[in-house]
């Protein structure tokens, strides 16, 4: 009379072999911070689980590599938030994930999982796409790389094929000297989901590049307003005018946690703000007129 | 004093540290059911049908009742007027109301019949606000209340002088319209009870605040005598009003007696939500003052919105609108408060007990009173506070402290007139309240053979720590060690009427009656020692650490009864009342017992450009007279100050159109963490042993909920110069309001 | 082992443990229902209040979202294994000490909250102790007493100088 069977498949090809098609009746679980929550709250119900942290092909390591670090399918948030490269070199994605949930949440939730679930509002999103984190996918049909921005969709809904997983999460080191910071609103300091995220990474005294959460059906990298953001590192009115820019490029709306006009408002103060601290941060900031 | 006064540790702590406490929830009784609830989706609607087929069909799954399957008339429960059924009949009068319940074998089984169970119902206009409820054309939340074709269940009045003359006479006249949002109690014990039959009645178990007022209502219900019920009150893992009154207690017992089974009820901390809430409120207030700052008049009107049914809801709108004054001189005064239904979560006594929106109505007035006339808001408080033995509300006990002291206190310990650093602000803030007027406690004190000593009452213990307080009364009072105390709590077959556990009142209340029972020990023994011939007629005994001291002679109470009884017979049994004023004709029924009062100040930070505030510093200072367990005061005062902050900032029920409550979880209902607690937070006591209670003991409990609210509105408008009329004070209205401005 | 159910055998409080579990059943319910360790509460059910907080591998987790099966082979360490031999843990002695336990509900997953940390972090600032127990919700305290009690509890913990020679 189980609610849901659960599988724990020891390797990939049993993995795939429960997965057979892209089905709303199985679910993945990684830490089950999410999926569980969504069970219990009714917002859905397979009729299947696939544990993913028996499986011997993957790994919760957070790899230093030669171009970047690569994060595993089963590395926890809390695994992040302490790693001393991340911190160094990738501050903003140690910041989100260290204002996920609870320290609970943080031990078993994963960053592919956040990746996964696709939330507006998932914290360590805004700072993958800062970075130019590329998600790899592996599935029965083999291997392919998707960069993030590609492969979030919507809410909820990823370019996850049929019977796919996501394998690992690669980033690129940026540019040596840059800086990077992660700045979240919420309704309370404590354990909140953001009402508004935002990640910058600065560089040299011209580079900037920003995502914004939560203010859109999913994160926000305003493209177009960038360049000026980074002219704007010099330049007051500029600065302002890619700040309005980038507000521009979001579509907020109001729900229970905050008004569309206040999300209007506060994704530029948020986006001001992190750009800020990514410029202090960033070891090329001598070469800037703060 | 031995123990009195003492930071004495709780008796109860290591169990609750081990794990090894036991709560209602954790309880089972062999060939127990369990029931879950089946509940209303939508504010207000006609129940169409019922399918309950497929819930019936799942293995385990016992029975499925309904309206349909229950007696007509439907039995109805409640403290103040029966009007709340079992289970809902014809039409849900708000959202999650219980429709339909589920008994299985298992929990597992209860709950998946609840998911198979089919409703269908026809929706019907709900009724979510004040402005919803006293519309011209408001659809009726029931039919026929005490004002036919109205949602006003109930009005009270209260005056004395004139308001109207006294109007010329301002100087300055302040009047707002405040705002005090749907707020849930919190407690992390999810509801759940027990109950068995037992002997042609009923036996519950429930972590209840008030066992005996529980005993009437399901006496009343099911038509039992009151022996026939028999409540036993489980230790409660948070309460705050919301396990005071009857909950599902009469269904679970109404279940047991049908069934012949033991019923658990159990439900989820989502389920209390659609449980229990406090009141809120509308509330408009006129204040005049004269050139000084002193207030000549005010006059209130303040509507309650009460949920679906009465609950306690009528007596805390009538009870909290008679000290409208808060700790004021106010010549002249008018209040009128409205207690009106709605298709919402029945609203229930929660701390402060409608006090709170009063209380930040009135401190926000003197606040811009004290911005208008240029004096500071301390010095204005202090212009209007009664001083001790000066009338509050007439015809009631007058001031029982000396205010000004704590006032000042507190002022001092946030540094009043320390220089602040831009974007920083400071508020202070008095709360007042009284507690049950005329109320009645019993204790029974039994003295062993071997010393030790039983002290049994109704009083629960909920975390507000009376198992261990009343014990040291106990001790002080006979010369008993703590540690051979045994505290009997909570049950009805075994201990002496109370009325309840709230309003602050127990450690003056039950305290006195315990103090009075081991009087009565004391003076049976001293009559046993006459008897025997130890003591003089006439002559005073002195009483230390349990022994008895004729002056020459020591005796212990362990000589006296070996001789009067023998060494395996006998007791004494202590027997002591508490009861407090009744006045016939009065409003609340008789006079209060003492004034509890509190002073708070905070200082606060504003982020101008996200409207975030931060609390740096919180200063509690209650008026205590005596404090029996000081660490117990100051932890008491910090938890209702922390959940005022809840209040103040984050804490809301929200509802849609349909009557449906949008964020009745944990998950989007924020209440504060550990990230949210003031940066420095200080407690202190003032104490005079000026209170009613042993030992001079005031009562305290509720007070930092009551004005907590207060002073950090108080703050945030000092540190934007914004005045703020309506809780919670979000960051999202922070910088609504600081945007409007710069327009 | 069924379809319904899966063996597992992990170490609880020190102790090996094999059992039966539901597929479906998450650890609180493990716990509770079926080794009755009725120390670890449960309020939320959703992961918001930690009040079922346990260790798994010496952190923490909330048990009411951790699917039972997943603790196969690991150590789970509840409330009811923080005192040995009957003799309270200088953590549960402060909590007590400093007036941290009011209706006690939260009181076990706190514990076991700051066990963690001071495991962990034996000397953290004020502001790592707020981080740490920011899942572990309290209506009654307010907090205050509850943030001294770690900080006694670190004390005591330290070990003193000079102590051990
Ligand atoms: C109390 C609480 C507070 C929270 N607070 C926040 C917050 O502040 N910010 C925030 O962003 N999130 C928050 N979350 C959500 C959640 O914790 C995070 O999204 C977390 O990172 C999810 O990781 P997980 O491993 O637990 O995911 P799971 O629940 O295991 O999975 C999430 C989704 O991803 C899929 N999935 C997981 N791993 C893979 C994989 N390798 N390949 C393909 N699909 C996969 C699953 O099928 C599922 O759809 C909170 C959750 C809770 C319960
Ligand atoms: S019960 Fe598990 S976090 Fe609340
Ligand atoms: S002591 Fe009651 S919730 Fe913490």
């Amino acid at each position: 009379m189980a609610q849901f069977r659960v599988a724990a498949p020891r390797t990939l090809d049993e993995a795939f072999s429960l997965l057979p098609i892209q089905d709303r009746d199985v679910k993945l679980v990684a830490g089950g911070t999410d999926v569980l929550i969504h069970i219990r709250a009714g917002k859905s119900a397979p009729k299947r689980l696939v544990l993913l942290s028996k499986i011997s092909e993957l790994d919760d390591d957070i790899r230093v590599t030669d171009t970047g670090i690569r994060i595993g399918a089963l590395a926890r948030l809390s695994d992040v938030v302490r790693h001393p490269v991340v911190l160094a070199r990738f501050t903003a994605l140690a910041e989100a994930a260290a204002q996920i949930g609870s320290e609970q949440i943080r031990n078993r939730g994963t960053v592919c999982g956040n990746v996964a679930n696709a939330s507006p509002a998932g914290d360590t999103l805004p700072p993958l796409y800062v970075f130019d984190a590329v998600v790899n996918l592996i599935g029965p049909n083999g291997r392919r790389a998707v960069p993030i921005a590609a492969f979030v969709q919507a809410p909820g809904r990823t370019d996850l094929a049929a019977g796919e997983l996501i394998e690992s999460i690669v980033c690129p080191f940026p540019p040596d000297g840059a800086g990077s910071g992660y700045i979240k609103l919420a309704r309370r300091a404590g354990i909140d989901i953001s009402t508004v995220g935002a990640a910058a990474m600065v560089c040299d005294a011209d580079t900037v590049r920003l995502a914004l959460g939560a203010v859109g059906p999913t994160p926000i990298r305003p493209l177009a307003a960038e360049p000026l953001l980074g002219a704007g590192l010099r330049d007051d009115e500029a600065f302002d005018r890619g700040i309005t820019a980038a507000a521009e490029a979001t579509t907020p709306i109001s729900d229970i946690r905050a008004s569309r006009d206040y999300r209007l408002a506060m994704v530029q103060v948020m986006a001001r703000e992190a750009i800020r601290l990514s410029q202090q941060r960033s070891t090329s900031k001598d070469r800037v007129q703060a | 004093m031995n123990i009195v006064g003492k930071n004495v540790l709780r008796a109860d702590a290591a169990q609750k540290v081990t794990g090894t406490h036991e709560f209602a929830i954790d309880g089972k009784v062999p060939g127990m059911l369990w029931a879950r609830i089946v509940r209303a989706p939508l504010g207000h609607a006609r129940i169409v049908t019922a399918d309950t087929a497929a819930a019936r069909a799942v293995p385990g799954v016992v029975s499925v009742l309904t309206a349909a399957d229950l007696p007509t008339p439907m039995p109805l429960y409640g403290s103040v007027i029966a009007d709340q059924p079992l289970l809902a009949v014809g039409k849900c009068r708000y959202y999650g109301e219980p429709v339909a319940v589920v008994l299985a074998d298992s929990d597992e089984a209860a709950s998946l019949g609840v998911a198979r169970t089919r409703i269908d119902y026809e929706e019907l206009p709900a009724v979510v606000t004040v402005a919803d409820a006293l519309a011209a054309d408001a659809p009726l939340v029931h039919d026929a209340t005490t004002a036919p074709g109205s949602n006003v269940h109930k009005q009270y009045e209260y005056a004395w002088g004139d308001v109207e003359a006294a109007e010329p006479a301002c100087h300055t006249i302040v009047e707002n319209t405040y705002t005090f949002p749907m707020i849930h109690h919190f407690a992390l014990e999810p509801f759940s009870v027990i109950a068995w039959p037992e002997a042609g009645g009923v036996q519950i178990k429930s972590p209840v605040q008030h066992p005996f007022l529980l005993r009437r209502v399901v006496a009343e219900c099911l038509k039992l005598e009151l022996s026939k019920v028999r409540v036993m009150a489980t230790s409660i893992g948070g309460g705050f009003g919301s396990k005071g009154y009857a909950k599902y207690e009469p269904l679970a017992a109404y279940l047991a007696m049908r069934t012949g089974r033991p019923v658990k009820i159990s439900t989820s901390l989502d389920d209390a939500f659609v449980t229990a809430r406090r009141l809120s409120a509308t509330v408009h207030m006129k204040t005049g003052f004269d050139r000084d700052g002193r207030i000549l008049l005010q006059k209130v009107d303040a509507d309650y919105l009460m949920g679906a049914y009465a609950d306690a809801a009528p007596r805390i709108t009538q009870k909290a609108s008679y000290v409208s004054c808060g700790p004021y001189r106010i010549p002249n005064l008018k209040t009128v408060a409205r207690a009106i239904y709605s298709n919402t979560t029945p609203s229930t006594a929660a701390r402060g007990f409608g006090m709170p929106p009063l209380n930040f109505a009135l401190e926000t007035q003197m606040q811009m009173a004290a911005k208008s006339l240029g004096i500071d808001p301390v010095e204005i408080r202090l212009r209007n506070l009664v001083k001790r033995g000066e009338q509050l509300v007439p015809g009631d006990i007058p001031a029982d402290g000396e205010w000004s002291e704590g006032l000042r206190r507190c002022a001092d310990m946030i540094g009043w007139n320390d220089p602040l650093p831009p974007g920083t602000g400071r508020g202070i803030s008095i709360g007042i309240k009284n507690p049950i007027p005329g109320s009645v406690s019993n204790a029974l004190v039994k003295l062993h053979a071997d010393n030790s000593l039983t002290v049994a009452v109704g009083t629960s213990e909920m975390g507000q720590g009376a198992c261990t307080v009343l014990a040291q009364i106990a001790s002080e009072e006979l010369g008993i060690p703590m540690d051979r105390i045994t505290m009997i709590m909570g049950d009805t077959a075994a201990v002496p009427f109370d009325v309840a556990t709230a309003g602050s009142r127990s450690t003056v209340t039950m305290g006195n009656a315990v103090q009075s029972a081991c009087k009565d020990v004391v003076r049976q023994l001293e009559e046993m020692a006459k008897e025997l011939g130890l003591i003089a007629p006439g002559e005073k005994l002195q009483i230390n650490g349990g022994m008895m001291s004729d002056r020459q002679n020591s005796l212990s109470f362990n000589d006296i009864f070996t001789r009067y009884f023998s060494k395996t017979q006998g007791e004494v049994v202590g027997r002591g009342l508490y009861k407090g004023e009744v006045v016939a004709g009065h409003p609340l029924g008789g006079l209060s017992d003492f004034w509890e009062v509190i002073f708070i100040a905070v200082k606060a930070k504003v982020d101008p450009a996200t409207g975030k505030v931060s609390i740096l510093k919180m200063i509690n200072v209650s008026d205590i007279g005596k404090a029996i367990n000081p660490l117990h005061c100051k932890s008491q005062e910090e938890g209702g100050a922390m959940m005022g902050l809840g209040h103040a900032l984050m804490e809301q029920m929200i509802y849609d159109q349909k009557g449906r409550l949008r964020n009745g979880s944990p998950l989007d209902y924020r209440i504060p963490t550990t990230m949210d607690v003031p940066w420095e937070m200080d407690s202190s006591l003032v104490e005079n042993q000026d209170g009613a209670g042993p030992f001079g003991a005031k009562g305290i409990g509720e007070s930092g909920a009551i004005t907590a609210g207060a002073a950090i509105a108080a703050a945030v408008s000092d540190a934007t110069g914004v005045f703020f009329k309506d809780l919670p004070i979000t960051s999202e209205r922070v910088w609504a309001a600081l945007s409007a401005e710069k327009v | 082992m069924t379809a319904d159910t899966f063996d597992i055998t992990f170490t609880l409080n020190g102790l090996r443990k094999s059992i039966a579990v539901r597929t479906d059943a998450m650890l609180a319910e493990v716990l509770r229902e079926n080794l009755g360790l009725l120390g670890t509460k449960v309020s939320c059910n959703e992961g918001e209040c930690g009040a079922c907080t346990v260790l798994i591998d010496g952190r923490t987790a909330n048990s009411c979202i951790v699917l039972a099966l997943e603790v196969d082979g690991c150590a789970v360490t509840t409330i009811e294994g923080v005192a040995v031999g009957g003799v309270l843990h200088p953590i549960q002695e402060s909590f007590i000490e400093e007036g941290a336990v009011h209706c006690g509900y939260c009181t076990p997953g706190m514990i076991l909250s700051t066990k963690a940390l001071l495991d962990h972090n034996p000397d953290p600032t004020t502001g790592e102790v707020r981080k740490a127990l920011e899942g572990n919700l309290c209506r009654c305290t307010g907090y205050n007493r509850i943030l001294k009690a770690v900080s006694r509890a670190a004390e005591k913990l330290r070990p003193t100088p000079g102590a051990g020679e």
